[in-house]
């Protein structure tokens, strides 16, 4: 089993804690949504490694009691910021390899994250993905991937970084619609499941001739970049790029220009997968809100690598929605706290679960993706 | 005998179902700590969160009645084996009991309950004219746990006596107050004596929990200064080192001092973790430090620090100490202050030790390292990492102007090779048995007279009639 590979490094872990609380700008701030929601060890990461070594040694059974106390997991990766920094561990891929275990002995994942239940984005679509390089109708240098969260639930980021994107004046082609990366099944350790997915959307998009993808979503952009070639044990052919920083590259050398003043205080939420756990994108996202005229960024102390995850990831939003939910409310008390009312995000998902959330709560927070405040200080409408 | 499932109903109508677990994905990871290698692990029946005080004395009350054990932990963050529920029953985990309830500038305390971390009390401290008593600290563990037997705890100018009173839950469910917090008319008035018209019963509490769950706790703050700096000495040997740390200490100028061999100093400040892996490079950066590294912390007034900076050096150049500058990420990963506030000091973990505390004077801290040296050379101790023959890697402090010196040494094992850590172990009670008799007092709880004994064990039967309450020490001691 996949879990053996990881059985000296379960061996080494110390239960320091790291795993638990902030040590820097988040110092005594808990960092694990799942740990501080249902406070059992077996919640963090710390927990999670030794019920890891107890199963490999034989001293517990492998039932569906380890659903919850795994597939819960966000995967958002602040318990291994501290644990790889400080003590050189990955607790992220020891939950993955129980998860994938669970998932071949039949016992995982949670019924609402399995395959059957999303046939919309996880049949095997050869054919779904011809029609999808059919309806664009012709091939670029650079492509813009929509994914499926944006199609189908917030076209409004879409729309406006689609026209962001022409601002700009580069030659671009938008990818078919529908078009899922395979993340709600990576991160739910159904990798078999996924395989299928990665090698037709790698095959077709280097049938297209495409050098570069550049995604708005953070959990496309990361399975793109860091796992697919893993998986497919090859270097892919096209560059993967998340739209900040393709964005501030291009305000940079004066190829977009954002003019128009915004008057607003914002604080800014580091999606876990363009940030710890996607090549640290923290300094782009910025760098765009502080061109823009008027806007004021003040920073929650759960910032960058300690962020608080916004609650939604590894599916864990459809699995325990209640979860998902008080997660994100934290994330919200802490933005009131701040004094401020817009929280800006690069994740569409993260910008859903807030909004949500905040809706639920009766809260009055403007919930916005970087995209639209960097569209509308371009004059975009 | 009550039937598990009855018990289970009960703590699940104190504390409500979702704050008691008998499932052993709960249990396991409060079974063993970083040190279940030598220690052994411990299960428990039953693991209970209570939220409150009230809650906490339910609990105790009702294991008292059906005489089931139970042992306290926090975050578990201990490094001893302390926490191990070694004779099953209760787990009572203390870390919902989480709030910062006052932090009083004019008194300079802190009243806490046991579930904030030290990073939690860092946090409520910033912005005022105060700060955490204690320079270095795990800020993962309880703040109010570790005073009683965290050694990280020592400070130099405003001493090493944190604690100034707690509230307990005794086994048999009663709730006490220590100090003059025992006395309700006190509390208004002044809540923050230690010892109260009679003796400080807080420091019955040799070990974290020994006689009772604590539930709140009055903790010493010490001023927040305009300046604060660190300053690093190299040393080749570790007596000179000793020396030079005294007659600084007795200056009463730091805030604290502390000293580490190289091979901990590496790990700790090391820029890249995948270098602590890798045995040519570990060896490498192990080679550029001076064997013995002693580190003094400053504060004050800019003038004051520049000052004490430079009465240090005089002081340590009489021992051929020599001034270490550092520049960049291990500047900022070496400062003391960092150490406490940050993770970094878990990276001695990196490579997994038996640690061997001891409290000593300068003759006592030099026999150690003596019977060390030797118990590495008959055991052919080797580095896990480089498997060369182990430098002895150790880190103390000075405690209470260095009239005491708290000193680790830290025996490596290789968590993957069973005998290593039966060599970890035997090295562990060796090292004992022969330092106790040399002047070691730390591990010297059972080795005290009877008179000294049959008091102690008194008290336990006096708050403890049934005996449900978890041991003091992690293991017992062959002496």
């Amino acid at each position: 089993m996949g879990l053996e590979k990881y059985k000296d490094e379960i061996a080494f872990c110390c239960k320091c804690g790291g795993c638990r609380i902030g040590s820097e700008h988040a110092i005594g701030m808990p960092i694990c949504p799942t740990g501080e929601r249902w406070q059992y060890d077996s919640y963090y990461a710390a927990g999670r490694f030794e019920n890891a070594k107890v199963l490999l040694e034989g001293g517990l059974e492998w039932t569906d009691r380890l659903i919850d106390r795994y597939f819960t997991c966000l995967k958002c990766g602040a318990c291994e910021e501290h644990c790889y920094e400080e003590v050189g561990l990955h607790p992220v891929k020891v939950i993955e390899e129980v998860e994938k275990e669970l998932v071949k002995r039949g016992i995982g994942p949670h019924p609402k994250q399995h395959y059957k239940n999303h046939t919309r984005f996880f049949e095997r679509y050869g054919e779904r993905l011809k029609k999808a390089a059919k309806e664009m109708g012709k091939s670029a240098e650079t492509m813009y991937f929509l994914g499926c969260t944006l199609e189908c639930y917030d076209k409004e980021i879409s729309d406006v970084t689609e026209k962001i994107i022409q601002a700009s004046a580069q030659s671009f082609v938008v990818s078919g619609r529908d078009w899922c990366c395979g993340y709600p099944l990576l991160h739910t350790g159904q990798i078999e499941q996924a395989k299928g997915i990665v090698e037709d959307n790698v095959n077709t998009i280097e049938g297209l001739g495409v050098r570069k993808v550049v995604f708005n979503c953070p959990h496309c952009y990361r399975i793109f970049k860091f796992e697919y070639p893993e998986i497919l044990g090859k270097k892919l052919n096209f560059e993967a790029a998340h739209t900040t920083v393709h964005f501030s590259k291009l305000i940079e050398s004066g190829e977009l220009e954002p003019k128009y003043p915004i008057s607003m205080r914002v604080t800014y939420h580091d999606p876990c997968l363009i940030g710890r756990r996607g090549g640290k994108i923290y300094n782009p996202p910025r760098e765009i809100l502080h061109t823009i005229p008027g806007i004021k960024l003040a920073e929650m102390d759960r910032r960058k690598g300690e962020t608080w995850c916004c609650g939604a990831g590894s599916r864990v939003r459809v699995a325990y929605p209640d979860f998902a939910k008080w997660t994100a409310t934290q994330r919200l008390k802490e933005v009131e706290s701040l004094g401020v009312n817009t929280l800006i995000s690069a994740c569409p998902i993260c910008k859903i679960n807030f909004t949500d959330a905040m809706k639920a709560e009766g809260k009055n927070i403007k919930i916005l993706d970087v995209n639209q405040v960097l569209a509308e200080s371009l004059g975009i409408k | 005998m009550v039937a598990r499932s009855e018990i289970t109903k009960e703590l699940a109508g104190i504390v409500s179902e979702k704050w008691v677990s008998t499932d052993p994905e709960d249990i396991i990871p409060f079974s063993r700590d970083n040190m279940t290698w030598v220690h052994g692990t411990g299960m428990a029946d039953y693991a209970v969160m209570p939220s409150n005080t009230e809650e906490t004395q339910e609990v105790v009350r009702l294991a008292n009645k059906h005489k089931i054990p139970i042992t306290v932990v926090t975050w578990g963050t201990n490094t001893t084996g302390i926490a191990i529920p070694r004779r099953g029953g209760i787990l009572l985990i203390m870390r919902r009991l989480d709030k910062v309830l006052e932090i009083n500038e004019d008194t300079m305390t802190a009243t806490i309950e046991p579930g904030v971390t030290h990073g939690k009390l860092i946090k409520a401290c910033l912005g005022k004219s105060v700060r955490p008593l204690h320079i270095i600290g795990c800020p993962c563990g309880s703040a109010l746990a570790i005073p009683f037997y965290g050694v990280n705890a020592f400070t130099s100018r405003y001493g090493s006596d944190r604690i100034i009173a707690i509230e307990m839950v005794l086994p048999n469910g009663e709730l006490i107050r220590t100090g003059s917090w025992a006395n309700p008319a006190c509390e208004k008035m002044n809540p923050y004596n230690k010892h109260g018209a009679g003796p400080d019963l807080a420091a019955l509490n040799y070990a974290n929990w020994a006689f009772g769950a604590f539930t709140k706790g009055i903790l010493r703050l010490a001023p927040r200064q305009e300046v604060s700096d660190y300053i690093l000495v190299g040393f080749h040997e570790l007596e000179p080192l000793l020396r030079g740390m005294q007659k600084v200490e007795k200056r009463d100028i730091t805030l604290g001092a502390n000293f580490v061999s190289r091979g901990y100093y590496a790990r700790v400040i090391a820029p890249d973790v995948e270098m602590l892996k890798d045995p040519v490079k570990l060896e490498k950066f192990r080679g550029s430090l001076p064997p013995h590294i002693l580190q003094f912390y400053v504060a004050g007034t800019a003038e004051q620090v520049e000052l004490y900076k430079r009465l240090i050096e005089q002081d340590i150049s009489q021992y051929n100490g020599v001034i270490m500058h550092l520049t960049g990420r291990m500047k900022e990963k070496a400062d003391l202050q960092a150490w406490g506030t940050g993770i970094s000091e878990n990276r001695e973990f990196i490579v997994p030790i038996e640690e061997t505390p001891s409290w000593g004077t300068i003759p006592v801290v030099l026999k150690m390292r003596e019977l060390m040296e030797e118990l590495y050379k008959t055991n052919d101790v080797r580095d896990v990492v480089t498997g060369l023959p182990a430098e002895i890697d150790y880190w103390g402090q000075s405690v209470e102007r260095c009239t005491q010196i708290f000193y680790n040494q830290s025996m490596q094992f290789d968590p993957r090779k069973p005998e290593t850590i039966e060599r970890a172990r035997n090295c562990y009670f060796e090292l004992f048995a022969r330092s106790i008799p040399e002047g070691n007092a730390m591990p010297a709880f059972g080795a005290q007279s009877p008179e000294y004994m049959r008091i102690v064990n008194e008290i336990k039967k006096l708050v403890d009639p049934n005996g449900i309450w978890g041991g003091i020490l992690p293991i017992e001691m062959p002496f």
